[in-house]
Formats: C-alpha cells, structure tokens, sequence
C-alpha cells in the first residue's frame, strides 16, 4: 500500500512479518465464512437496558485491556452514564518518562546513569550512541507495555494505540533511516511521537494530524523529510490523504494530482537538530516550492499560493472541508476499533453517519463521539457481544491484568528487571501473536482493523492460534523470569483470583463457576455445560456440591495448611484453565 | 506404511514449528535438534497404557470378593452383600471371585487377560476425594504435596523440551490423549501439561470429522466457528489423529450401545489401529463411584448404582479387549483401572458405604504376566492375582479399613520400567525414590515378538556372532531412511538404541563396548513395522 523506502534490513524485516494468512490453508479455509448477515438496527439512542456486571465487562474489555475487579466494581456501581464518563475522564499528566534500564549490559555511551531519563539525553557525534540508541527505543517498547498493564480505570491507553495503529510511525524502520542522526537518536524522536498521541489522547483529530505532519519521527517514517522541490516525495501526502484523513471509501475521490499538488505543498520541512536535546521540525524557505498548488474538483479546484509555513494549515483547512468524508472515515475506523468490523448499510445509516455528524458538529473533537458510541443501545446490543476477536493486546494486557500477574517487579528501582520483564512479555507473548507497539507491519497499521474482507479474523492464523492458547495454558502453569538477582514468578494465583468474589460464592460451586464464566467470558454459557464444568474441575466428578464448600472452607480456616491450599488451588486451576481454553475467551 | 511417510515429510514442513516468533520450515538446524531429542527419547517400546479412571472411591469389596473372608464380610454389610452364589468364579483362585455385574471380566480372567491387584494404597491413606486423587495422580506421599504428575514426570524424562520441536519424525502424535475437558493432574508436566484432551467423545469425532458444535447464529456465533475450527484444525496432532482414526480395520468388535466408557475406549481402540504412536491414553468412567447411599437396590443387592457402573465397564473393557486381538495389536495393549480409594468395610445403614482406604486394581490385557506355569512358585502363585484377599475383622467397626499390600507407587514403577521401557533410574527419578516391583507383566519380551515373522528375513545380521561390536544389517531393497535399532537383553533389557540414517541397503555401526558377550535380539523398526534378529555379541 505505501511506498516507503526501506532500507534492505527493514525490507526483509518487513518481508519476514507479511501477513502468514494468506499463505496459510487453514485460514484460508476458515476465514470469512460469514454465516449470517448482521442483523442488527440499533442505533445512537442512549441505552436504557440492564446494567449488570455483564455491561460492566463489556465497556471495560472494549476500551481498556481486560479488566480488574477493582475496575469492575467502581464502574458497576456507578451507573452506564456515570461509567462511560468516568472511562472518557483522563487525567493528562505525562507518565513518567522511559529510563536507562540498560546500563548492566551495555553502559550507556553518554554516560548517562543508569535509571536516568533518556529522553532529553541526544547523541550529538552520530558515530557514537547506536548501541544505547537501540535500547532506548526497544525499552520505549516495553515501557509503553508497562503503561497499558498499569492503565488507570479510563481509555487513556486504548486510545494511545487507536492514534498509533490508525497514524503509526515503526521504531525499527526510524532507526534504520538513512538521516545521519536518526542511527543514535531515533528513540527519542520515537518517544516525542508516542507523547504526542498520549498527550492528546482524548484530543481533537485535527489538532493530533497537523501536529503528526511536522513529527521528526513522521518526517522519517514516511520521508517528508527528504521531499524537494526538484525531487519531490509524494509518501507521506499520499498517506495523509488516503490513510489519516479521507480514506479510499466511495465518496473519497482525490485525485493522482491532488497527491502530487500536497507533495509540492509539504516541500520545505525539515527536522533540525535531531543530534541535540532541541530536535524540532523547522520550515525552510530555500527548499520550499512556491508554485501555485492547483488542486481537483474534489477540492472544488482549491488553490493554495504561496503561504510558507501557513501553506500546510491552509491543506489540513481543505482536507478537513470535505467533513463528511473525513469525519465518516474515522468513524469507520472507530468502529472497527471498538465494536466490529463488519459495517452493514443499516449500521452504515444507524450508527456511522449520525456518528460522524456529532465529529463535525464537535469541530473534530473525539470525546463527545466516543461518549455518545459508549452510552449507545448500539454499543450494548446483544448483536455486539462477544463479536470481536481480541487482539494479541487484549489477549495479553487482558489477561495480565485480569488474573494480577506479576508485571510490576518486587524492587521498582530496579528498573534492568522491569523492563526485561515487560520486554519478556513483548517478546515471548505479543510478537509470537504478531503484535508489538511501536511494530507495524506497514503504514496501514495492523491488517486486523482495516483489511477487508476478514479484518479481526486476520489475527488468527495457524501459528498465532496455537501461540495465544500456548500463552494461556503458561501463565497457569508457571514459571520465573529471572533477571540477575530478581526472580519474577508468572503464574496465575488462582486463589487470589477467585477470592475477591466473596465466600458466598467461593463455597458455593455452582455460584463460583457462574462467577468465572461472568467474568471471563463475553457470552454466558449453558447451564449444562456449566455443571460438566463443574462437575470436571472444582468436583473431579464427584457429585456432591459439599466436597468442594468443605475443602474451600478448610482453606478459608487455615490458609497456611499446605495441602488445604493445594486441593482448592488445584481444583481452581483446572476450573480457569478450562475455562481459558475455550475458544470463548479468545472473544469479547 | 505410507501414511508413515507421508507423517515424516510432513512434520519437518509444519507451520505449528515457532522459534522466536517465525514459522520455521525444514532446516537443517530442526534436524539436528529432532535428531538430538530423537537420541533421547526413551518411551520407544511401542507399548500403550489404557488408564480408565473411577472417579469416586470404587467399592473394591462389592467388586472382587474375598471367598476366603466371606463370614466377616457378611457380618459387616448384611445389608448389601449379595448373595455367596451370585459371585462368579474364578479359574485357580477359590478364594477370590468376581460380582455378577461382570461376566465378561471373568471370561478375560479366565483366559488370563485380567489380573488383579489386591489392597493397592499408600501408608496413612487420605479419604477426601480431592486430596486422595492428587495423591494418585502426583504419587507423592501422603503427607507431601507435589505441582507435577507421574505421567508429565515420566513423559518429560522421555520427551525432554516437550513440546519445542514436537512434533517430529521420532514422536509424530501427542505423547497422551485424554478423553475428557479438562487434562488430568497426572499428566502434568513441570513446564506444561503433556497431555493431548478431547472434551468428550462427541468432541473427538467432531475434531477427527473436522465439524464442530452448533454456534449462536449471529456474528459471535460466527467469530467463535471460526475459532473453534482454528483452534482445533491449527493443533499440529489434529493431522495425525484425523488419519489414525481413518485407518480402516478390517474386523471390529462390536461395542455395547449406552455405554460412555465403551464409547470413549472404541475412539482410543480406532486411534491404536490407526498406528497413532501415542503411549498413554485417559478414559473417564462416565459415573461417579462415590456410593454413600443406595449403592445397591434393597430388593435386589446384585443390582444398583454400583453394579451398574461394573456392568459398564465389564462390557466396555471386553468389547475394547476383542477389538484389540482383532487389530493384531493386543500384545501392545495394557490397561488398568484405578478409583482414589476404596471403600469402608462396614456398610452403612442407608444401603451405601462411606470413604475408605485400600482397594484392589484391575489390570487387563494380553501381555499380562498370568500364565499359572510362570508364576508357579514365586511370591504371587495365583495365576492372575497380586496379593491376597483382604484380612476382614470379624465384627468390622466404622473404623476398619481395607488394609494396604502393596504402595500404588509399587504399581506405577513396574508398568514404567516393565511396560513403558525405562530404566530403574528413570523410574525412580519420576517418583523420587525407590519401590519393588511387581510381576504384572510377562518378564520376557521376547514372548511378545514374534521371531518367525515372514517378514523377518527383510533384514540380514552379519557376521553373527558379532566382533568388535560392529554390527552390519542389510537390507532387501534399498531403504534410504531413518532407522531405530535396538537391542534387548533376552530379559528385555534395553542395552543399544539409536536411530540412525541408512543409504541404500547397508547399515554399519559399531554399538556400545560395554555390551556383555552373550545372546542378544536386535529389534530394527523401519516405516513403523518391527524386525527382529537373534544376535550374539562377542
């Protein structure tokens, strides 16, 4: 899709993470296998049905990662309305900044001291910093990791990586630029990129996309910062338009010669000082192509003359006149984003145009949007329970959270262990399920959230399916993380799980598997296969509801009897791992 | 013979191969890590342990009768102790003798295809269900709490990095099946669980017939089809299952109908036929054994809950029995029964009886260690009997227990070091110490292996008797393939084994020094069919 210059290591890189569906029989055989038509009418009217821990869950997985039962808790309580506010409420403070967590193994080539923040630190030489560099934006990686899992109860970090999937720079691919610089200083301008998106989270689109178009890491990524007025660059005004702004949807129809008309109008950028701590992008008048921009009818024949540096306001003021495009495009993306991919003619009309209508009304501001999707029958409707096939994230972040695994290290400071733990997860967990941040496959984004025709289905394939349940069954199983000194034990406390459900329920083993399966699975379950589940873990085919309420209340009675614990971990652990390996869980 | 091959190609090209995150094809570095794991690898004797499961705590007293105890039995369960008639007789043994719900399984002991083993326990028994299953699956100590199962313990001695670079030429099919949702505790590795699970009979059809259960039909229901399909066709042994189970059989047995056990033991019998390398298979007992009450009728104590849980099993097992000796493959089959415990000697007043402690175990199968000339004289002479009737007090309190003869553990270190094919160290190290064995299988392998085989003269050894340890086999055509050589003590003891490349129709190794001078039987499997040669090293 787009015509990035890469260089020959990121070409094969790029080669080696090419979508394995296609070549995969199995997904071909499976995938897109619609059985049924959508069947689904609500709309933007504001949901009055049920609101249980069924909802609750719902909301949470959608837009955060997984859930914690503290989450859970406050926002049921709370009321639907109240609820959607409080996940649309962020508190925009910056998270405190990545740091050298290298040192021990590769002493940092500006002496920066271990623990220290990075991200103000340049390499000024060029020749000296590739090494450190190349921590620095792998530890940017496993930093974002680390915000995700210590999300707070609101969209913040969902939203991170709509803006970064939907606007993506890749960390590898800025590294490998060929700008002098970019070799010892591409983690920096990465994190300046990923700032920008967190910052303005909850922003206003046009603010993020004309900021976006002067990020040093964007320069890069999609080489505005080598387009001249004698060799012009059409890849980032290409993608701007066809990837950030309009979309290639019907009513889209900008020209060839509109790309190359915003290449001319983009001349002139470029990054300055990427080898100090001051890195900006400046405008350049020399470089600047100061003919007129003659523009298609699309853009009722616009043209931009000669305005310097306001020529680049005067094109996102064009783009964005052609609201109805853009505002339904990035509704569109929403969408698939949140609820489903599979847009309809009837959620086409119910839902993405009068949704898309509140984003023009809101003058490109995304909170009222995503407030009046959330508070939708739409967005509650049973039709969209359960539909959507998580992502690795989801997957993931999800279930870390969900079972409170030990992703935070004991030591905070010990920042070399924390960070090989997130990096662990990074590397062990999302890459074999081919998702990692600051890791696109190419400038469209992950292929699941935009490809027709099989978008989320792109995620499963026969290597990623047998990764995620792989995954699954290792977190229950066990096993360390060891970094020097520091143990970091991954193995799900199921115990600990279950316990905050209460006695009552922990006794009671029909109770406590409907418990699980409200919280673990995004539909309910039969009652009969409720009690084989029963009946298979928690029971081990005994019949006799009292054998578990006893051994549970054993436990409760004297938790530090060792083969009390045992009998209730072990029959817990067979109770989450079955449940785990449904093929439900892999929904929500 | 083909679908060997075809098997090999296929599991060097398989995708479900990840290292670092990308599919892997053939390289050279797989083969050299299959090779390393190949030379390994130690559960290599083609031999299959069939475990049926009775969860519950089985009445071993309402199952296998103590002719010899029959006064002091009477006068602790009057109430439920059928009558002396009714219990069915045994060939050489007049002191034991079988419940009326099992006619077939007197028939398998009668022909030597069934043996008990009498008060199987473990010192200080526990008598919760949860506790005393653990204590089975993990064979531990009573008072000892153990992560890993016996199975996942012994199944990661002989298949070490499990599941990295499985499955492979040497190991093709999941290392156990379970029939059930949920894998046992007993197959819990130290990494991972080892077993392969089927959550039920249906389920297992459903994955060989590449179909699966009816989804909502709407688009969950859709995204969870194409999941299930996914995740099930993705598995790397769902080839391999799919194709053993396609293997026509020329003659079947017939299965009794509404029987969950027999249906669950005719899917694993269609799996043995098919060639499925797999060693131990998990069936459940769809009935729960825990008969606190109403274990028999009051009008007629032969009939009831728990005779009805016999009967199931005695016609699945017999039907299981015949369909192996049909297949050709009932030397290679064992099976065994095992409940967490037994029951309490003295019945209660609600025609039931309540936990107890130990209880005797059922072996069956071919290749059991019951001819009445072999065990004439040893500890064990009672063709088909371990052990001896429980000692019974004569006016049985709420107290008394089946007392223990022989530790489970007992049990579990001959089938491993006797049946699965490791050695004494092996075997000890799974458990964590030391126990006797116990003659349940025939001692001499050799009797297995049938040394006029037609086919036999595939293969030449010469010169015999072998010089300096080097040993030449030729073929009758040229094979160019991977080859296991092994070779046997004439006791059975395994003292050369390796898989080695031949070219064309010659093979020349030179096998271990430390090999004794004596007679030897060299066992060559090639394309998953056996050859054999008697050798004597010099």
């Amino acid at each position: 899709m787009s015509k990035n210059t890469f260089s020959r290591r990121a070409l094969f890189e790029n080669f080696l993470k090419k979508d394995t569906s296609s070549n995969d029989p199995l997904f071909e055989k499976y995938a897109h296998k619609k059985t049924s038509a959508r069947n689904i009418r609500s709309g933007l009217a504001a949901y009055t049905g049920a609101w249980t821990v069924w909802e609750t869950l719902h909301l949470l997985r959608r837009t955060g990662y997984g859930f914690t039962k503290t989450e859970v808790d406050a926002l049921h309580s709370m009321g639907m309305s109240a609820a959607v506010d409080n996940i649309l409420k962020i508190n925009n403070t910056p998270p405190s900044p990545p740091v050298n967590y290298y040192n021990n193994t590769l002493a940092d080539e500006n002496n920066l001291p271990y623990g220290a923040d990075w991200t103000t630190d340049a390499f000024s030489t060029g020749a000296v910093g590739r090494a450190s560099n190349k921590y620095r934006w792998q530890g940017l990686q496993h930093w974002n990791l680390g915000l995700a899992l210590n999300k707070e109860n609101n969209i913040r970090e969902k939203m991170v990586w709509f803006w970064y999937h939907f606007i993506p720079v890749d960390f590898e691919n800025i590294f490998l630029s060929s700008n002098k610089f970019c070799n010892t200083n591409s983690a920096r301008i990465c994190y300046q990129y990923i700032k920008l998106l967190r910052d303005n989270a909850l922003g206003n689109f046009k603010t993020i996309i004309r900021a976006v178009a002067t990020q040093p890491a964007m320069m890069f990524y999609l080489n505005n910062n080598s387009n001249t007025k004698t060799a012009p660059d059409e890849n980032f005004a290409r993608e701007v338009m066809e990837l950030f702004t309009l979309g290639k949807d019907p009513l889209s129809q900008y020209t060839q010669t509109d790309v190359e008309q915003a290449a001319k109008l983009l001349t002139g950028w470029r990054v300055q000082d990427l080898n100090t701590a001051n890195t900006t992008t400046q405008f350049n008048a020399n470089l600047h192509d100061t003919s007129d921009k003659q523009f298609s009818s699309f853009f009722n024949n616009k043209t931009i003359s000669n305005l310097g540096t306001k020529e680049l306001d005067a094109f996102f003021d064009m783009i964005f006149s052609k609201s109805k495009v853009v505002s339904e495009y990035i509704c569109r993306r929403l969408y698939r984003y949140f609820v489903y991919y599979d847009i309809d003619a009837t959620t086409e009309a119910n839902v993405i145009q009068p949704l898309a209508a509140t984003f023009v009304k809101s003058n490109w501001d995304i909170v009222p949007v995503l407030n009046q999707l959330f508070k939708s029958e739409h967005f509650f409707d049973m039709q969209n329970r359960g539909s959507y096939i998580k992502s690795p994230f989801d997957l993931v972040i999800g279930s870390l959270r969900a079972f409170n695994l030990n992703y935070n290290v004991s030591d905070a400071t010990n920042y070399e262990a924390q960070y090989k733990v997130w990096g662990y997860f990074n590397t062990n967990m999302l890459t074999p399920m081919q998702q990692l941040m600051g890791d696109v496959p190419n400038v469209s984004g992950w292929q699941a959230f935009y490809q027709k025709p099989s978008f989320h289905e792109y995620w499963i394939n026969s290597n990623t399916t047998q990764n995620r349940f792989v995954f699954l069954q290792n977190i229950f199983n066990g096993y360390n993380i060891n970094v020097k000194s520091l143990a970091t034990r991954i193995e799900v406390d199921v115990i600990a799980f279950v316990q905050p459900f209460g006695n009552v329920i922990c006794e009671d083993p029909d109770l406590l598997v409907n418990e699980c399966i409200q919280y673990l699975l995004p539909i309910d379950i039969s009652a009969i296969l409720k009690n084989d589940l029963k009946l298979e873990t928690l029971l081990y085919q005994q019949t006799t509801n009292a054998y578990w309420t006893s051994a549970w209340n054993n436990y409760i009675t004297d938790p530090t009897n060792n083969s009390n614990k045992m009998i209730v971990k072990n029959g817990l652990k067979r109770l989450l791992t079955t449940i785990t390996q449904y093929a439900e869980y892999q929904l929500m | 013979m083909k679908r060997r091959l075809f098997l090999k190609a296929n599991a060097l090209l398989s995708a479900s191969l990840v290292f670092k995150g990308l599919p892997v094809t053939a390289s050279s570095f797989l083969e050299n890590e299959m090779l390393n794991q190949l030379a390994q690898a130690s559960f290599k004797c083609n031999k299959i342990l069939v475990i049926i499961q009775m969860n519950g705590g089985n009445d071993g007293l309402n199952t296998i009768f103590p002719l010899d105890e029959w006064s002091n039995l009477a006068a602790a369960r009057a109430n439920i102790l059928i009558d002396e008639s009714a219990v069915l007789k045994l060939n050489n043994n007049l002191t034991t003798g079988l419940h009326p719900a099992l006619a077939e399984m007197q028939h398998l002991y009668n022909d030597g295809k069934m043996m008990i083993l009498q008060g199987a326990s473990y010192p200080n028994p526990n008598y919760s269900h949860f506790r005393a299953t653990d204590i089975w699956f993990t064979a531990s100590d009573s008072n000892q709490t153990l992560d890993t199962g016996w199975l996942g313990r012994a199944l990661d001695n002989a298949y070490p990095n499990y599941p990295t670079g499985y499955p492979n030429a040497s190991m093709p099919d999941p290392l156990a099946i379970q029939i059930g949702s949920t894998l046992p505790f007993s197959l819990q590795g130290a990494h991972m669980n080892l077993g392969y699970n089927v959550p039920n009979p249906d389920a297992l059809l459903n994955v060989i017939n590449g179909t699966t259960d009816a989804a909502p039909s709407n688009n969950y229901g859709h995204e969870l089809t194409f999941l299930r399909l996914m995740k099930d066709q993705s598995n790397a042994y769902t080839t391999s299952i799919k194709s053993a189970y396609n293997v026509p059989q020329a003659k079947s047995a017939t299965y009794p109908t509404n029987n969950r056990l027999a249906d669950q033991l005719k899917i694993v019998a269609k799996l043995i036929n098919g060639g499925l390398q797999t060693p131990i298979y998990i069936v459940n007992h769809p009935n729960s054994h825990d008969s606190h009450s109403n274990q028999v009728t009051e009008a007629d104590k032969t009939l009831g809950a728990q005779p009805n849980n016999l009967s199931i099993l005695s016609k699945a097992i017999d039907a299981f029995q015949q369909d192996l000796e049909l297949m050709g493959k009932a030397n290679n089959v064992t099976g065994m029964t095992f409940s967490e415990f037994g029951r309490r000697i003295k019945s209660n007043d609600s025609l039931g009886t309540d936990h107890g402690a130990g209880a005797p175990l059922i072996f069956f199968g071919a290749a059991l260690n019951t001819n009445p000339k072999d065990v004439a004289g040893t500890a064990y002479p009672i063709s088909g009997m371990i052990g001896s009737s429980p000692k019974l007090p004569q006016n049985a309190t709420v107290n008394d227990q089946v007392p223990m003869q022989f530790d489970f553990r007992q049990i579990y270190t001959s089938i491993m070091q006797d049946w699965l094919c490791m050695t004494e160290a092996e075997a000890n190290l799974v458990l964590g110490k030391s126990f006797t064995k116990l003659p349940i299988f025939k001692n001499n392998i050799l009797s297995n292996k049938d040394l006029e085989n037609t086919e036999n003269n595939f293969i030449t050894v010469y010169p015999n008797p072998i010089t300096n340890y080097t040993i030449n086999i030729e073929f009758k055509q040229d094979i160019n393939a991977m080859v296991k050589v092994t070779i046997y003590t004439l006791n059975g003891t395994i003292v050369y084994d390796n898989h080695l490349q031949v070219s064309g129709n010659k093979l020349r190794f030179v096998a271990n020094n430390t090999i004794a001078s004596s007679s030897y039987v060299l066992e060559l499997t090639y394309n998953g069919n056996q050859f054999y040669k008697q050798i004597i090293i010099k």
